[in-house]
C-alpha cells in the first residue's frame, strides 16, 4: 500500500479521483480552488466531496465552520452510510477552520503545512490508498496575523501537493473576500471549479514563479 | 520580445474566465476590483482604474489619472452606464487587438449591473408592492371588520324592528315612493289576507284595497296622498279594507312619510287596525243611550198610565163579570176589555226599553214556544212556514214573554219582507262557541233584504223604512237579547234575504228542569176566604183592587202608604189576627215604599207573605222580587184571573 501511494505521490500512475460533486474526475493531488456565492452550493460541495471520499476508499478531513457532525451523519445516512463507522476508523474527520487554521489566533503557514504532511504520513501508515482535504477558508484571515502570508501558503500548497498527493479543495467566499483578493487566490490553485466544471486557471503562477515575487 | 497584433490564448482565457468568476462577487466595487487585478496582466497595459456609478449618473469628481494614452471601456446598457474601465496604455499595438474583447467584458458587466440594478428596483418594487398590499390588506380587514359590525348592527335593528313590528297590535305596510310595498308586519298579513312575501314588491293598490263604507266607492291611495302632503294624513271615516278572500274589516289608519337623514323622503308607512268591533261597541252604546232616554221616557209614561189602566181595566171587568153573556152591554164590555188588552201590551213594550227593565227569567225550553209563536204570528200570511227544532234542545233562562215577543217581532218583519209569499225557516240547535253553550235560533227569510247602508240602522229605536212602521220591533228585539245576556245578528243582501240569528247562553246546570207550563185553571170557580191588606198611594187603584179581593170572597183592608201598612200590620199582628197576605205597591212618592214597608213587615213576622205590585214594571225588584222577601208579584194592570192566581198561590205557598 505504501508502495502504491508513494507512486501516487510520485504521479506515476495518475489515479484519478472524484471530487464527487464535478463530472470530471481530477488527479489525486489536485490543488483546486473553489469560489463560491451560496451558502447551498458550500455545503453541497462538502458533503458531496467527503461522502465521495469515503465511497472510494479514500481517507477524507473537512476543515470548515459552516458544517457539524450531525448533519454529516444525516447526509450519510442517506446513502446507508454510519459516519460514526467510518470516524471510528479514523476514515474521516471534522474539524473547525479557526480551530486547525488560526491556532493562537496566528495564521502559519509552515505549520499548516506540516499539519498536511503529517495528515498524508497518518493516512499512509493507515493503509488508505489516498487522502483528500476540503477547507473553507475563514474571512478573518484577511486581518489575523500572518493572514497577509494566506498566498504564499497555497502556492507552498501546490508545491506540497506534489510530493504529498493529497487532493485538496480550498473553499473562498466571494461574498466574505476583497474582489482583488480573489484574483490573487486564483493565481496559486492550478485548477478552480467554474459552474461545477474543474477547468485549468488561465491565472495560475507557479510556485517558484510565484514565490519568487514575495 | 512580445509579438505585436498577437493574441495571447492565456490572457484571452483570463479574460473569459473573469466573465465566468464575476457573478460571485456581491457588488460592483469588488466586481471593478477583481477584474481590474485580473485585466493587468494584459499586454500593453500600464495599469487600470475603475469608475462607478451610482444609480447610472457619473461621480462628479472621478478620481482618475490623467494620462495621454488612456482606452475607456464604458459599461454601459440601453443609456445606463454602470461605470467604466480607464485602462491605460504603454503599449496600443499589443493593447489594441483586446479592445473587443475588453469591450465585450465590459458589456457582460454592464448586463450583469444592469440585472442586479433591475432585480434591486424589483426587489424595492415588490417590497413597496408587498407593503402596500400589507396596509391594504390590514385597511381591508379593518374595512371587513367594520362593514361587519355594522351589518350585525344592521341585521339586529332589522330583528328589533321586525319583533318591534310583529309585536304592536295595530298594521304596519311601509312601500317605496313608487307606492310599491316594502314591509308588513303580521297583522298587516291578517288583515289584507297577503302574505308579506307575497305582497313585498306589488303596488300597495293590489293588497291594500280600501272603499267607502256607505258609497262602496273606491278610496285614494293613501300613499299619493300622503307623498302630496309631506305629512301624517287620515283615512277618511267609513273606510272598509276588503282583504284578499273578500272579508271586509271597518278600519281607522294614518300614513307618514318616511324621511332620510337628508330630508327626503324615501317611502310611506301606512299604520291602521281593525275598528270594526270597536264601532260595533260604539254603535251599541249610542244604541243603549238612546234606548235609555226612551226607557226614561217610556217607564214615567208606563207607570203613570198602568195605574190608569189599572182602575180603568178592573172595573170594566168586574162589571162584565156581573152581567150575564146575553146582556146587551156585554159586548161593549168585552170590546173595551180587548181594546184594554192592546194597552197593555203597548205599555209593556214601551217598558220593555225603560231603564232596569229586567227580564223575569225563568228556565225554559223554548223549542214548543217558538213553533207556537212563529205559527200564531204566520196567521192570514201568505208566506209558508217551516220549523226545524232540535230535539235535544238545550234549556235557557228567559221570560218567555219577552222572549216571544222577539220571535214575533222577526217573524213579521219576514213576512212583511216577502209580500208575493215565500219561505220563513226557523232553527233552533244547540251551539258551543269559544266553550260557551248557546241555543242559537235563526229566522231566515226569502224578502227584499236589507240595504247595506241601513243595515248598521236597523236596530236603532224609531229607525223604520215601513211606511207605518214604529222603529220599534227590532230595537225591543235587540233589547231584550242582550238583557238575556245574547246576541243578535243579522246577515243580509239585497234581494237575498235576510237571516237574523239569536244566541242564547244555555243553562249550566243540565239538571235543572223547566218550569212546566202552569195548567190552565178556572180561577172563577175558585174562591176562599182570608184578611189582605192592600197598601197603594194611588185611591182609584186601592179600590178597584179592594173590589176585586172581595169578589174573590177576601177580606180586605187598606193602607195608603208603607207606614200605614206596618202599623196595620203591627196591631192585627198584636192582635193575635195577622194578615193572611200583603199586596203592596211599590212607588210610593213622598212616603214609605212597598220595599221598605215589606221589610218592617218581615221584621214583625218574618213569614209574613207579601205580593209586590207595582204600574213601573221596569223595577228590578219586579225581576227579582224572592231576594227582596216577596213571596209572588202582580204586575199592573191587574187581570182578574191573574190575580186571583197569584193570590192563591201565595195563600197555599205556606202557613203563616
Amino acid at each position: 500500500m505504501i508502495a502504491r501511494m508513494e507512486a501516487v505521490a510520485m504521479g506515476q500512475d495518475g489515479l484519478m479521483v472524484s471530487l464527487g460533486f464535478t463530472e470530471e474526475k481530477v488527479c489525486a493531488g489536485a490543488h483546486i480552488c473553489q469560489i463560491y456565492s451560496d451558502d447551498a452550493e458550500r455545503v453541497d460541495s462538502l458533503l458531496k466531496f467527503l461522502l465521495s471520499g469515503v465511497q472510494t476508499g479514500e481517507r477524507s478531513i473537512c476543515f470548515s465552520e459552516n458544517i457539524d457532525e450531525e448533519s454529516l451523519e444525516a447526509f450519510f445516512s442517506e446513502y446507508q452510510i454510519s459516519y460514526d463507522a467510518y470516524k471510528q476508523k479514523r476514515a474521516i474527520a471534522l474539524s473547525g477552520t479557526r480551530e486547525v487554521y488560526f491556532q493562537d489566533d496566528v495564521f502559519d503557514p509552515d505549520r499548516m503545512l506540516n499539519t498536511l504532511t503529517s495528515y498524508h504520513q497518518e493516512s499512509l501508515e493507515l493503509g488508505f490508498p489516498a487522502a483528500r482535504v476540503i477547507g473553507d477558508m475563514a474571512p478573518e484571515v484577511q486581518t489575523i496575523s500572518g493572514g497577509n502570508r494566506l498566498l504564499e501558503y497555497e502556492s507552498k500548497v501546490s508545491m506540497l501537493l506534489r510530493e504529498r498527493p493529497v487532493t485538496a479543495v480550498c473553499q473562498y467566499d466571494a461574498r466574505q473576500f476583497d474582489g482583488a483578493t480573489i484574483m490573487d487566490v486564483l493565481k496559486v490553485h492550478p485548477q478552480m471549479i467554474v459552474r461545477g466544471t474543474v477547468v485549468h486557471n488561465p491565472f495560475f503562477i507557479s510556485p517558484e514563479e510565484f514565490l519568487n515575487t514575495v | 520580445m512580445k509579438a505585436k497584433n498577437v493574441l495571447s490564448a492565456e490572457i484571452l482565457g483570463q479574460i473569459a474566465l473573469i466573465q465566468g468568476m464575476v457573478a460571485h462577487l456581491p457588488d460592483k466595487e469588488q466586481v471593478m476590483r477583481f477584474v481590474c487585478r485580473g485585466l493587468k496582466d494584459i499586454p500593453g497595459v500600464d495599469n487600470i482604474d475603475y469608475v462607478i456609478y451610482r444609480d447610472c449618473v457619473s461621480p462628479e469628481q472621478a478620481n482618475v489619472p490623467k494620462s495621454e494614452r488612456l482606452h475607456k471601456i464604458e459599461i454601459k446598457l440601453e443609456g445606463c452606464q454602470h461605470g467604466e474601465l480607464i485602462i491605460h496604455i504603454s503599449d496600443a499595438d499589443m493593447f489594441d487587438p483586446y479592445i473587443p474583447f475588453l469591450e465585450n467584458l465590459g458589456n457582460m458587466l454592464a448586463v450583469l449591473f444592469e440585472e442586479r440594478r433591475q432585480r434591486r428596483l424589483n426587489k424595492l418594487i415588490l417590497e413597496n408592492l408587498e407593503k402596500r398590499v400589507y396596509e391594504r390588506t390590514e385597511a381591508l380587514e379593518l374595512e371587513i371588520k367594520e362593514r361587519k359590525q355594522v351589518e350585525e348592527a344592521l341585521r339586529e335593528s332589522e330583528e328589533n324592528l321586525r319583533i318591534t313590528l310583529n309585536s304592536i297590535g295595530d298594521a304596519v305596510i311601509s312601500t317605496d315612493t313608487a307606492g310599491n310595498i316594502t314591509r308588513m308586519n303580521m297583522v298587516a298579513e291578517t288583515l289584507t289576507g297577503w302574505k308579506q312575501n307575497e305582497a313585498i314588491g306589488k303596488p300597495l293598490t293590489a293588497v291594500f284595497h280600501i272603499i267607502h263604507g256607505q258609497t262602496r266607492a273606491l278610496m285614494q291611495n293613501p300613499v299619493e296622498k300622503v307623498l302630496k302632503a309631506r305629512k301624517i294624513v287620515g283615512l277618511a271615516k267609513h273606510t272598509v279594507l276588503v282583504a284578499k278572500d273578500g272579508t271586509e274589516y271597518q278600519i281607522a289608519d294614518s300614513g307618514a312619510p318616511i324621511w332620510d337623514v337628508a330630508g327626503n323622503i324615501t317611502g310611506v308607512v301606512l299604520v291602521f287596525r281593525d275598528v270594526t268591533k270597536q264601532l260595533e261597541t260604539a254603535h251599541e252604546l249610542l244604541k243603549a243611550k238612546k234606548l235609555e232616554s226612551v226607557g226614561i221616557l217610556a217607564g214615567g209614561i208606563a207607570h203613570d198610565f198602568n195605574n190608569l189602566l189599572t182602575g180603568l181595566f178592573g172595573n170594566i171587568e168586574l162589571a162584565r163579570m156581573f152581567l150575564s153573556e146575553d146582556h146587551k152591554s156585554y159586548k161593549f164590555l168585552k170590546s173595551a176589555e180587548d181594546s184594554m188588552e192592546n194597552a197593555v201590551n203597548l205599555t209593556k213594550q214601551l217598558l220593555t226599553f225603560a231603564r232596569g227593565g229586567d227580564p223575569i227569567k225563568e228556565t225554559v225550553s223554548i223549542g214548543e214556544m217558538l213553533v207556537e209563536t212563529a205559527k200564531f204570528s204566520m196567521h192570514g200570511s201568505q208566506a209558508k212556514l217551516q220549523t226545524t227544532i232540535a230535539p235535544d234542545l238545550w234549556s235557557i233562562r228567559a221570560d218567555k214573554g219577552q222572549l216571544s215577543q222577539v220571535i214575533s217581532n222577526l217573524i213579521i218583519n219576514a213576512q212583511q219582507a216577502m209580500p208575493t209569499g215565500g219561505t220563513i225557516t226557523v232553527t233552533a240547535n244547540n251551539a258551543i262557541n269559544l266553550g260557551e253553550r248557546y241555543v242559537q235560533i235563526t229566522i231566515q227569510d226569502e224578502g227584499v233584504g236589507i240595504a247595506f247602508q241601513h243595515r248598521e240602522k236597523i236596530f236603532d229605536p224609531y229607525f223604520s223604512t215601513k211606511e207605518k212602521g214604529n222603529g220599534l220591533g227590532l230595537a225591543m228585539t235587540h233589547s231584550i237579547i242582550r238583557k238575556h245576556d245574547g246576541r243578535i245578528t243579522v246577515d243580509s243582501q239585497p234581494g237575498q234575504g235576510s237571516v237574523f240569528t239569536i244566541y242564547l247562553p244555555a243553562v249550566e246546570n243540565l239538571e235543572e228542569e223547566p218550569v212546566a207550563q202552569s195548567a190552565t185553571e178556572n180561577p172563577a170557580l175558585l174562591s176562599s176566604s182570608a184578611r189582605i191588606l192592600i197598601m197603594d198611594d194611588d185611591k182609584a187603584v186601592r179600590e178597584m183592587l179592594g173590589k176585586m179581593l172581595n169578589q174573590m170572597g177576601y177580606e180586605v183592608s187598606c193602607s195608603i202608604d208603607g207606614q200605614e201598612a206596618v202599623a196595620k200590620y203591627q196591631a192585627a199582628w198584636e192582635k193575635g189576627s195577622p194578615y193572611d197576605v200583603v199586596i203592596t205597591d211599590l212607588t210610593i212618592p213622598g212616603g214609605m215604599g212597598g220595599q221598605a214597608a215589606a221589610q218592617e213587615i218581615l221584621n214583625i213576622n218574618p213569614q209574613a207573605k207579601i205580593i209586590v205590585s207595582s204600574g213601573y214594571a221596569t223595577n228590578p225588584i219586579l225581576a227579582n222580587y224572592e231576594a227582596y222577601g216577596f213571596t209572588g208579584i202582580a204586575a199592573k194592570p191587574y187581570h182578574f184571573v191573574e190575580l186571583q192566581k197569584v193570590v192563591q198561590q201565595t195563600l197555599s205557598s205556606g202557613t203563616v
